[in-house]
């Protein structure tokens, strides 16, 4: 018979020439003549296998066993092929609920109406690796905006496995999401979703923010690229979507009309009169201002913060707590925040090198709601007499902490229909967005996040951040003792008990 | 009563006097409760630690670093234990000889399936009520929501169904009940590892299918406290599609 002269083989050597030639193809794609030599052979084989086993085949195909087994096959075939298109489905158009004991998965109806409203789609591509603290929180968070909006496309990127991609992105830390919409790209740096939607707004328009420096008062310049400058500050609000633009008052006879922000950012000469004016008609307007001052510096903006009931405190903030464990006292690395928008998940400490406090007086400012956004600790005062190099409390001369040194103000009125509502910040250091400390993590999160708090149409985000779920549990020794005997011994025990119980009398049958 | 019912309650029976089921259930028992007591001792430290480190920022609740974590360690002794449960269900049955008189009852195929696996999946869950007694102990002492906590119950019973049925599965395949619980044991390895391979492939098609596939983050969104259709439709197909392959092998025995 044919088949003694052709052992099974031929079959088995054409089966093998074939898996070769896929893995030469998926090795080396390049020599394609080996992929078409290895695949003509195993093709010769098989033909042969065929022409030689053609009567040992139909034999095989005629008996039942293999109609079934083809049966069997195809049946779980088809059942796959159905599970596979359910799920597809279920996947695509899933339903939630939200049990969780912070609604963690659940998005504020204002992140909601953001969604809804977004008219073009929006490209996120978030820089992160597992092993980074902000890993689990973007992807749940993303997940959550991808089921809202299919607007929305999100990509995972770990800097260390895809350098190159990174590289073009100008990466410098990982936890970062930029977002892309058109002609438009925004970075955020934590998965807050007051965070997320906030770049959702500004990527999906096309105006660009506009943010103006004062000038004219020995300000921190945005050309100066020394540690003092802002050359640096001004390429990473670029990056952040905003125009940055410079504007003189003493020339100019008011704000320019397409202000967002008006930035004084440590003036160290006299502001006059008639531009203090000018800044006061801007913000009773609806403007934005965002006042910087350092220490011992003759900017004389007092009576210009006393229209909102703030005064710049004497001296300068010492504190031996919250400070650069190699540095000097003076310089803070704050890390209590009041919990606000712009200070809600910032995790990292800011770091402001030789700031002064902030004080709000109730009487003068009754029409403004004051927030201290950062604050020294309880070891901390205001220390009047820096001369010496040896600084210590004096309760005499100096004020004793905790004290602020950020704040926040907005109206307490909310204002008219269709009218921009004014808000403030003042921070008594501008040395903290410099070129020189911008690119700490704090640094750059409390600037960027004060920017864009006051950029935003505030009434249309107003996302309360949610409070962590604080109920800790400490057992003490009875408790602790209790649930080791419930929990340790008695379930167990019981079990392994029961379980002698019925093997004994099982032996005794 | 129905073909079902009467082999449900045969198996239950010979389960109960079987030591085996004790010994799987004594230790389930135990490392759920020593791994609770120890993640509880634990948080203690644990909270006065994070306050400080994150101040107001820190989830400090039994069911952000007790339960979530307890849940989340369960899965891989559910891996362990489970294979030894499902192992005998069939493989023992050719061993015996008894497949034979099974395959010439007056019972169809599917009712021998369904009737092994839920036998061995109410033995499962009675386990998993036993548990329960460790969140009703720690009730009296604290307060924590419940709601994640029922959801992480109930990804551990769709969990346990899939690994059971995975189980079942394998001991259909043979007859020999150690190769059964290690075939079991390295079917759901290596759905495990899926998703480390789906991480590898990131957010391509193939990656978030091939993460779709593993039972890992379908699990972790249940013990988030999150119940998604789309984790109850994976882990509900996933049950379904092995109770089939098992179904399939046992029905060719007819054939063959």
């Amino acid at each position: 018979m044919e088949m003694n002269r052709h052992p099974m083989p031929v079959g088995a050597v054409g089966a093998g020439l074939a898996a070769a030639g896929l893995i030469a193809y998926s090795l080396v794609p390049e020599k394609l003549w080996l992929v078409t030599l290895l695949e003509g052979a195993a093709l010769a084989c098989l033909i042969w296998f065929l022409v030689t086993h053609f009567d040992r085949l139909k034999k095989l195909s005629a008996q039942r066993s293999t109609r079934m087994g083809a049966n069997s096959a195809l049946m779980v075939a088809l059942f796959v092929a159905i599970l596979a298109i359910v799920n597809f489905l279920t996947a695509r158009h899933s339903v939630r609920w939200d049990f969780s004991e912070n609604q963690n998965y659940t998005l504020a109806p204002e992140t909601h109406r953001v969604l809804r409203g977004l008219t073009r789609d929006v490209a996120v591509t978030v820089f992160t690796r597992e092993k980074d603290p902000g890993y689990q929180a973007y992807k749940e968070r993303f997940d959550s905006y991808r089921q809202a909006s299919p607007k929305l496309s999100v990509q995972f990127i770990d800097p260390e496995r895809q350098p190159k991609v990174a590289q073009n992105y100008g990466i410098t830390r990982t936890d970062i999401a930029i977002f892309e919409s058109g002609p438009q790209s925004v970075r955020i740096t934590s998965p807050a979703e007051v965070e997320i939607t906030g770049a959702l707004l500004r990527v999906s328009r096309d105006s660009k923010k506009r943010l103006v420096f004062l000038e004219g008062h020995g300000e921190r310049s945005l050309e100066d690229k020394d540690r003092g400058g802002l050359a640096m500050t001004k390429e990473v609000l670029q990056k952040q979507g905003y125009d940055i633009g410079t504007v003189t008052l003493l020339r100019e006879s008011a704000v320019p009309e397409n202000t967002d922000v008006l930035i004084i950012a440590g003036p160290r000469r006299a502001v006059t009169q008639e531009e203090k004016e000018r800044i006061r008609t801007y913000v009773d307007k609806g403007g934005h201002l965002m006042v910087l001052v350092d220490p011992d510096t003759q900017a004389d903006v007092d009576d210009l913060l006393g229209t909102w009931g703030l005064e710049l405190g004497r001296g300068v903030l010492v504190d031996l707590q919250d400070r650069l464990a190699q540095g000097d006292l003076t310089a803070l690395l704050v890390r209590t925040f009041t919990d606000h928008e712009i200070t809600h998940e910032l995790t990292a400490a800011v770091l402001f090198p030789l700031a002064r406090h902030l004080i709000f007086h109730e009487d003068k400012g009754k029409d403004w709601d004051y927030v201290p956004l950062a604050r020294t600790s309880p070891r901390s005062w205001a220390e009047t007499d820096i001369k010496g190099r040896v600084v210590s409390y004096n309760e005499k001369e100096d004020i004793q902490g905790p004290l602020a040194l950020a704040a926040a103000l907005t109206p307490k009125q909310a204002s008219e229909e269709g009218k921009p509502r004014p808000a403030l910040i003042i921070v008594g250091n501008s040395a903290f967005a410099s070129n020189g400390f911008i690119n700490f993590p704090g640094n750059s999160d409390f600037f960027q996040r004060s920017i864009g708090w006051l950029t935003e149409e505030r009434d249309l985000i107003s996302l309360t951040p949610k409070d962590p779920a604080v109920r800790p549990f400490v057992p003490n020794p009875l408790q602790e003792r209790i649930l080791l005997y419930v929990q340790v011994i008695f379930l167990p025990a019981m079990t392994f008990l029961s379980g002698l119980l019925v093997w004994r009398k099982r032996r005794r049958l | 009563m129905a073909p079902v019912q009467a082999l449900i309650a045969k198996e239950l029976r010979s389960s109960f006097v079987s030591p085996i089921v004790y010994v799987v259930g004594g230790v389930f028992l135990l490392t759920f409760g020593f791994l609770a007591y120890l993640y509880i001792v634990f948080t203690g430290a644990q909270a006065i630690q994070l306050m400080q480190m994150q101040g107001g920022m820190a989830q400090i609740n039994l069911n952000d670093l007790v339960f979530r974590n307890l849940f989340a360690s369960m899965r891989f002794v559910l891996l362990l234990i489970l294979p030894i449960l499902t192992m005998r269900l069939l493989a023992e049955e050719r061993k015996l000889r008894t497949f034979e008189f099974l395959m010439t009852a007056p019972i169809r195929t599917t009712d021998i399936i369904v009737g092994k696996f839920m036998s061995v999946y109410l033995v499962f869950l009675g386990m998993l009520l036993v548990t329960t007694l460790v969140p009703l102990t720690l009730a009296l002492f604290s307060d924590f929501d419940w709601y994640p906590i029922l959801t992480g119950y109930l990804g551990l019973a769709l969990l346990g169904g899939f690994f059971l049925a995975v189980g079942l599965f394998a001991s259909s395949i043979t007859e020999n009940q150690i190769v059964a619980a290690f075939t079991s044991f390295g079917l759901l390895l290596m759905c495990w590892l899926l998703a480390g391979l789906g991480a590898l492939l990131g957010d391509t098609p193939a990656g978030n299918v091939v993460s779709y596939l593993s039972f890992m983050e379908h699990f972790d969104h249940l013990v988030r406290g999150l119940v998604d259709t789309k984790d109850l439709v994976y882990y509900i197909s996933g049950t379904v599609l092995m109770l089939f392959l098992a179904h399939r092998i046992v029905d060719s025995s007819r054939w063959k």
